[in-house]
């Protein structure tokens, strides 16, 4: 296991979730696409965290680490909105279609 | 200096690589979809359906759901000072972690007063 | 530490005391009346507080209270307290065609808590900070936008904006986290001294283009701005609003905060990749605003524009083009709000269309000179606000010697007079209707020439934005 790896590994994680959200109709299933694309950053900062960056010289471990911490906690709260206004989106329309939203236009 | 570079253009090339990919593959591997209104009925051994498959979910609980989670995720915050909490004692966190639980119990006083913990 | 010390820090936690009041106001009064004079009264003192308060420079580990911060700090609390008045009628039962909206305290209270990222934002000295500030300053307008009750319009606005903001937060992430293996650092000061010390770092690149793609979204700057026209259409008016005044200058100060201070070692290194964004905003901002029906469609497409235009400060040099894009928001500011509050008055009969525009002339003359004002101001010509507005951002990118650039830009501008001009002509040549004329409360009539004089003022007599902006370049 060496720095090269976990970046592939997120890169790899990063390009499944964006493909995913261009490509899923429903929007949960974006939703579930883009939790992939943070997870691949937070691989990433952990990654880097661990290894010691691309730069030369001593790097601050700790922040990479605390800087995962937070931004799990960030997207929990933005997940746990997104699915609120699933659930209002479903209200109104009786689905979660993403092409069928299209009552907003010029 | 090109070859600095090599390593993240071969980067940035694996990871178009892979949503192409990805997309050239399920389309020469995937199942081709056919739209067509019967294959999209429910089907049942032959007998006419008598009743639709998906049933209204009910989602009386889908807030309490959404903040389990919140503050589910809010204890990472915790347990690293937790772990810590012997050496971090005496270097003044202290305040700091009370302020965050302060905030946070202001937020679950919200919550129980807004009533959306009554599943009723 | 003593308690001496956190003076400087006193507006933001004002700020947070003040938001956590507001919200929980709903659950001791109905009627949405509490709310409303708490945040207003509060915003205002905390205007007072900032404009007049403790000058003194702090740093509180990786929070910064600086001279610039406390500026724009200034300008997001009086764009947010302009959306609280703005607001007002939303509230009321028969104040919309569209519908009341309901629990002022909620709706305050988010509006407080995304100013509050907005404020972290500002005194950001460490990546984690700017990032927090960020996505607090972002993730309440996913609720507000979706904040219309029984909307199958605001509830998409909603979803698309959460969709498309959690894509933009998520390439943000993976640009920071370049950043970070590329520095080994989160600090801006560490940041700087790596970027300084090794500007062609190819993962600091990946990085930097990362978050610039994250950031263009939340600015709506072209190819990255096809969700806004339907943000703007969707949600209830007061939030868009605050999304193309607040929020966008909050957007702004992030790239300001970004790449006019850590980043800007390779600042020159990207004005190609600047002055691309900039032409492409200024093109499909103003083609995509000439056939837009609804009003807010239009904004959409107009502050579209309006973003390319801001873009050129970043190609200036660092203290010239602070001042002007923090005039260029002052001013763009006074306008929005003036055209949002004609939005605000059409719409308690009518729909917020250019059709609903139509024969204002005779329904209220005042309402139509000033919407006229407005669209002067925001087209550029001379006497009115938006002209010096432009003009600092042209010349700020002109010092640099990107005279082609500023030529399109130009050239940007004469064309939008003509967009701009259609708007005029629904209010005073396009038949009217059967509308009644519009009766004005006297406050309203206050306000509106309130915002009239301060359109011509500040294009006259540039003395209280260039304050602002003289103080934000320091």
């Amino acid at each position: 296991m060496n720095l090269t790896a976990c970046l592939l590994l997120s890169a790899a994680l990063f390009s499944i979730g964006a493909y995913g959200l261009v490509t899923r109709r429903n929007m949960i299933a974006a939703l579930m696409s883009l939790e992939l694309m943070v997870n691949a950053a937070l691989i990433n900062f952990i990654a880097f965290a661990r290894f010691g960056g691309t730069h030369a010289g001593q790097g601050d471990a700790q922040a990479g680490s605390l800087f995962a911490l937070f931004a799990v906690a960030v997207t929990a709260a933005e997940m746990a909105l997104a699915l609120a206004i699933v659930v209002a989106v479903h209200r109104q329309r009786r689905h979660l279609d993403i092409r069928e939203l299209d009552g907003l236009h010029g | 200096m090109l070859s600095e570079y090599l390593s993240f253009i071969l980067y940035g090339f694996l990871v178009v690589a892979t949503g192409v990919g990805a997309i050239a593959l399920s389309s020469l591997l995937g199942p081709k979809k056919t739209y067509s209104k019967v294959k999209f009925e429910p089907y049942e051994c032959g007998v006419d359906q008598t009743e639709n498959p998906h049933k209204p979910f009910a989602l009386k609980f889908y807030t309490f759901a959404l903040l389990f989670i919140l503050f589910d995720i809010e204890t990472i915050f915790l347990l690293p000072w937790a772990y810590g909490f012997k050496r971090l004692l005496h270097t003044g966190t202290l305040p700091a972690v009370l302020f965050f639980l302060v905030l946070l119990g202001l937020g679950l006083f919200y919550i129980i007063k807004t009533r959306a913990l009554e599943w009723e | 530490m003593t308690l001496a010390e956190f003076t400087p820090l006193l507006p933001d936690l004002l700020l947070l005391a003040l938001a956590l009041a507001v919200l929980k106001i709903d659950l001791w009064s109905e009627d949405g009346e509490a709310g409303f004079h708490l945040t207003w009264i509060g915003l205002a003192g905390l205007a007072l507080l900032l404009a007049f308060g403790s000058r003194s420079d702090a740093v509180f580990a990786d929070y910064h209270i600086t001279a610039a911060s406390r500026v724009w700090k200034l300008l997001f609390t009086l764009a947010t307290l302009a959306t609280v008045f703005l607001s007002r009628p939303y509230f009321r039962a028969g104040g919309n065609a569209r519908g009341t909206l309901a629990k002022s305290g909620a709706f305050f209270g988010l509006l407080l808590l995304c100013m509050q990222g907005m404020f972290a934002l500002v005194s950001a000295g460490n990546l984690i900070v700017f990032y927090l500030g960020l996505e607090l300053a972002t993730m309440p307008i996913y609720a507000l936008a979706a904040y219309q009750p029984r909307d199958a319009d605001s509830a998409e606005a909603g979803s698309k904006y959460v969709l498309m903001g959690g894509f933009s937060s998520a390439l943000t992430l993976f640009g920071i986290s370049f950043l970070y293996g590329a520095t080994g650092s989160l600090g801006f000061p560490a940041l700087e001294a790596a970027v300084r010390a090794a500007p062609a770092d190819p993962a600091l690149w990946g990085g930097i283009f990362f978050l610039l793609g994250g950031l263009g979204f939340k600015l709506a700057m072209a190819p990255l701005h096809m969700w806004a026209p339907d943000v703007y259409q969707g949600a209830p008016t007061p939030v868009m609003a605050f999304l193309s005044v607040a929020s966008k200058a909050a957007a702004v100060a992030a790239l300001a905060t970004l790449f006019l201070s850590p980043l800007n070692a390779v600042r020159p290194d990207l004005a190609p990749c600047f002055a691309a964004a900039a032409v492409l905003s200024m093109v499909a901002g103003n083609l995509g605003a000439m056939r837009q029906k609804d009003l807010r469609r239009f904004v959409a497409y107009s502050s579209v524009a309006q973003v390319g235009y801001m873009l050129l400060a970043m190609l200036g040099e660092g203290d010239g083009s602070r001042a002007a894009l923090v005039y260029n928001l002052v001013t763009y500011g006074v306008t929005g709000f003036a055209l949002y509050f004609i939005m605000g008055v059409i719409g308690k009969e009518g729909p917020e269309t250019m059709s609903g525009l139509r024969g204002l002339s005779r329904r209220h003359p005042g309402l139509a000179v000033l919407l006229v004002l407005c669209m002067f101001s925001l087209a550029g010509v001379p006497p009115l606000a938006g002209f010096l507005g432009k003009f600092m951002l042209f010349s700020a990118a002109a010092a640099e010697g990107h005279y082609l650039l500023v030529g399109i830009a130009v050239a940007n501008a004469v064309v939008s007079f003509y967009y701009y001009m259609l708007v005029v002509k629904e209010a005073y040549i396009a038949p009217p209707g059967e509308a009644a004329a519009i009766r004005l409360r006297p406050l309203q009539i206050m306000v509106l020439w309130g915002l009239g004089l301060a359109l011509l003022v500040l294009g006259v007599c540039p003395a209280p934005a260039d304050w602002l902006a003289r103080a934000a370049g320091n």
